[in-house]
């Protein structure tokens, strides 16, 4: 039935679809903010981790935070799949997997989109 | 009108005021208008429509109402900064005092890609509700469609600096924005996929939308194909600016609006009108618009390869885009034909269209279900939806409603009432009584014109006369809604029963100060991150003056304001525990006072002089805008007393002291942010002194 167990109202489902692409979003501000604010400071000079410069090592941490934290959004949904109504005509099973593709979705873009800092030039 | 061509300086007189001044107001309307296309959206649907039910249509216009929320701000920012540098030479966009041009483009692309896809989606939505009436099939992939249309929201967002590809930014910078450009296109192609399989799947009828849907397809996958190419930084380079760029947007923005707005029209227009349209006229009107647009537009793909710029208004002949002009002003002239016989189509379809009795287009969508043309109360009952909302029977379903037999089908205390639902569930929540009909609407407009229209002849000090007139119409208006004693559960039909919306937990007008709270304050963040790119990336810093205050008045802005934010907190409770709010609210009004007057301090005794230098200027903004909402605030603690007194709030009725706190709220917040970032700006600026830019 639609009104099963693992239903929650208010607006707060409405937040679990979007919060893979919330985490992009975050990742893309977070990323250009600090590449902005890395090349006017002259990190690409000052020495990071593993032989990198601060610069590319900043960016490489924060791309690998959103990847972490857009996966961890994507085990979370595939466990509410798991676990809530396996009615996929539900409510609930159309929040699953809306939840879950979104998920799915985004962490590609993640990857897609932010990989390019661990080789492009960063202040060119 | 990019900086600095469109400063005062290179375009004098009133001409850039008016499309400033006119674009801030309409971008305001059209947020006020996001914010009640959300609130309507997730409140107020037919009961039982949970949110997968809901038309898909409703779907589009939420993603879409969402991304106007968040993507107007910037641009109304952008605007305001250049009227009022334009206004008075505060310089936010002159490179020579610490301004940037690059700030406009920001703010301008910030705003003006999502933009494309705010075009786009609500054409998309009617795409997706007309496309499977003519296919004779129900909608394939409605949760993919979903996912889609969230995906295309946001990365709508990422795009924006592919406009400016050639200005400069560092390479990585680029690939973030390339990236996102070209990831763009899978969830629009999912979109094209599934109205494919729609039409694979059933028995399509070449009826006159379908025909222009046809014309949408051909003509938008043609543009999203150049949208790839142009994504390509290495091919942007190449194409940028030139006649290739006109050709694209154009093959977007007519495929993906007009010609499925066209469809729509021809679908909805005998909604409207009682009437179908004369198919004599609307196929040769399809035809000469198919054949005019790709005539003047596909031959620019070829001028723009050979190297021929656009925004030029001749060119030199010989070099081989004379003829491909030629055929492309031809084709216009048969594009412009196409337009004058739609025009004349519609026309004819209202006086001598052939009449008809409900949904002749046999849709399964709820709005045929309504009388045709619909009367203004729309349905006489609300029904209750237990299946996907475009897929029920109209037929039957409309002279139900009609009868009386759904909910809400009866009238009491001469209220104009609806439903509120959960957000989630669609479940009946409380009766939204709505204001009755009046034209404080249309006085309050045209005093806002007013207030406009001073601004536009730089009457400043008189322009706080229709000012003050909208803040009384203001005033004024909110003696039409709420009640003045508490009541009992209303009986709403179907055995069952909701609270008057001023008792519910979540009535819409809370939820609307929520979204007005977050588009406002995405304004807000643009403002204090245009004020940091600035710092990090005009010329000519440092300034040569900075901010010269101690620590006591600022702290006592910032602390007087939370203050004011945790007083209105009080105030709320106290009224729940059924206790006089007069207390909290006058020391909300007082706190609020002391704030508004520190800030007003702040900016006029320890800054710099704004017009000396970006810096002071940005500075000078961001303190404004704290002490605006400082007095936006006030206003809230005395329109929250004078209710108190004319009786609206009780322990039940807590709804304008809930909403009023979360402005209090928001203007703590914003008071924290702005004056701490104005005490930290000269800690940056010694940072980066000695720094080249």
């Amino acid at each position: 039935m639609m009104e099963s167990r693992g239903i929650v109202g208010g607006g707060r489902p409405l937040l679990v679809l979007v919060s893979g692409f919330g985490v992009w979003a975050a990742a893309f501000l977070a990323l250009y903010m600090m590449l902005t604010v890395g090349c006017a400071l002259g990190w690409t000079s000052a020495p990071g981790i593993a032989g990198l410069d601060l610069q590319r090592s900043i960016q490489i941490i924060l791309f690998l935070l959103a990847v972490a934290a857009n996966a961890a959004v994507l085990i979370t949904a595939w466990k509410i799949r798991q676990r809530v109504s396996h009615d996929t005509a539900s409510l609930q099973g159309f929040l699953n997997a809306v939840g879950f593709y979104g998920a799915l979705a985004a962490l590609g873009c993640t990857i897609a989109t932010f990989l390019p800092v661990t080789t492009l030039t960063t202040c060119h | 009108m990019y900086t600095p061509l469109s400063s005062s300086a290179h375009t004098p007189g009133i001409n850039a005021d008016v499309w400033l001044l006119g674009i801030t107001f309409v971008e305001i309307s059209a947020m006020s208008a996001a914010v009640e296309t959300l609130v309507s959206i997730l409140k107020m649907r037919a009961p039982g429509m949970s949110l997968d039910k809901m038309p898909i249509f409703a779907w589009y216009l939420l993603v879409v109402a969402a991304m106007m929320l968040l993507g107007f701000p910037p641009m109304i920012l952008g605007s305001i900064l250049l009227e009022l540098e334009r206004a008075f030479d505060l310089p936010f966009f002159d490179p020579t005092r610490g301004g940037d041009s690059l700030l406009w483009q920001h703010l301008f692309w910030l705003f003006g890609h999502p933009e494309v896809y705010i075009i786009f989606l609500p054409a998309a939505g009617a795409i997706s509700t007309v496309l499977p009436v003519f296919a004779r099939h129900r909608l394939i992939g409605y949760r993919g469609i979903v996912v889609s249309a969230i995906a295309v929201g946001f990365l709508s967002f990422g795009l924006w600096v592919h406009h400016m590809f050639a200005v400069g930014i560092p390479h990585l910078a680029l690939a973030f924005f390339s990236a996102a450009s070209a990831l763009v296109a899978i969830p629009t192609a999912v979109q094209i996929f599934a109205w494919l399989a729609t039409l694979a799947k059933g028995r399509p009828r070449m009826d006159i939308p379908m025909l222009y849907l046809s014309g949408f397809f051909l003509i938008f996958v043609m543009g999203g194909l150049t949208g790839v190419m142009l994504a390509m930084v290495p091919f942007d380079w190449q194409a940028h600016d030139t006649h290739f760029v006109v050709a694209h947007l154009h093959y977007v923005l007519v495929g993906g609006f007009v010609f499925p707005m066209l469809a729509a029209a021809y679908y909805w227009l005998p909604h409207m009108t009682g009437r179908l349209s004369v198919r004599g006229l609307s196929v040769p009107a399809f035809w000469l618009l198919l054949i005019g647009f790709n005539m003047t537009f596909s031959l620019m793909h070829l001028t723009g390869l050979k190297g021929m710029p656009r925004r030029v208004s001749t060119y030199p002949g010989g070099v081989g885009w004379d003829w491909l002009n030629l055929l492309s002003s031809v084709g216009g002239f048969v594009l412009t034909m196409g337009f004058a016989l739609f025009v004349l189509d519609v026309v004819l379809h209202i006086k001598f269209g052939k009449p008809f009795r409900r949904n002749p287009w046999k849709a399964a969508s709820l709005e045929w279900a309504t009388p045709t043309p619909p009367p203004s109360y729309a349905f006489a009952s609300l029904p209750h939806i237990s299946e996907r909302a475009d897929l029920v029977d109209p037929e039957t379903l409309g002279p139900r409603l009609a009868a009386g037999d759904g909910y809400l089908g009866l009238a009491r205390n001469n209220w104009m009432e609806s439903l509120g639902v959960d957000m989630t569930t669609g479940k009946p929540d409380q009766v939204i009584i709505l204001p009755q009909p009046s034209y404080l609407p249309l006085l309050t407009a045209l005093a806002t014109g007013g207030f406009v229209l001073c601004l536009l002849f730089k009457l400043y000090w008189v322009s706080l006369v229709p000012l003050a007139l909208v803040l009384a119409l203001f005033m004024v208006w909110t003696r039409t809604s709420g009640l003045k004693h508490d009541t009992d559960l209303l009986p709403i039909g179907r055995n069952q029963s909701a609270p008057p919306h001023v008792q519910a937990a979540q009535a819409p007008s809370y939820l609307a100060m929520v979204f007005a709270l977050v588009g406002n304050g995405t304004l807000y963040v643009s403002l204090l991150f245009g004020t940091l790119f600035l710092w990090l990336v005009a010329p000519n810093w440092p300034p040569r003056e900075l901010i010269e205050t101690g620590l006591a008045v600022p702290a006592l802005a910032v602390t007087a304001s939370l203050l004011a934010a945790g007083l209105a907190r009080r105030a709320v409770r106290a009224l729940r525990d059924s206790r006089s709010p007069v207390p909290a609210l006058l020391g909300a009004t007082i706190a609020h006072l002391t704030a508004l007057g520190a800030t007003i301090w702040l900016v006029s005794t320890a800054l710099p002089d704004p017009t000396s230098h970006a810096y002071a200027a940005t500075s000078f903004v961001v303190l404004a805008y704290c002490a605006l909402h400082n007095a936006l605030g006030l206003i809230f603690a005395v329109f929250g007393l004078w209710r108190w007194h004319d009786g609206f709030l009780s322990a039940k009725r807590t709804l304008d002291l809930r909403i009023g706190s979360r402005l209090h709220d928001y203007t703590g917040l914003a008071s924290l942010a702005g004056v701490g970032l104005v005490l930290i700006m000269p800690k940056l600026v010694a940072m980066t002194e000695g720094l080249a830019p």
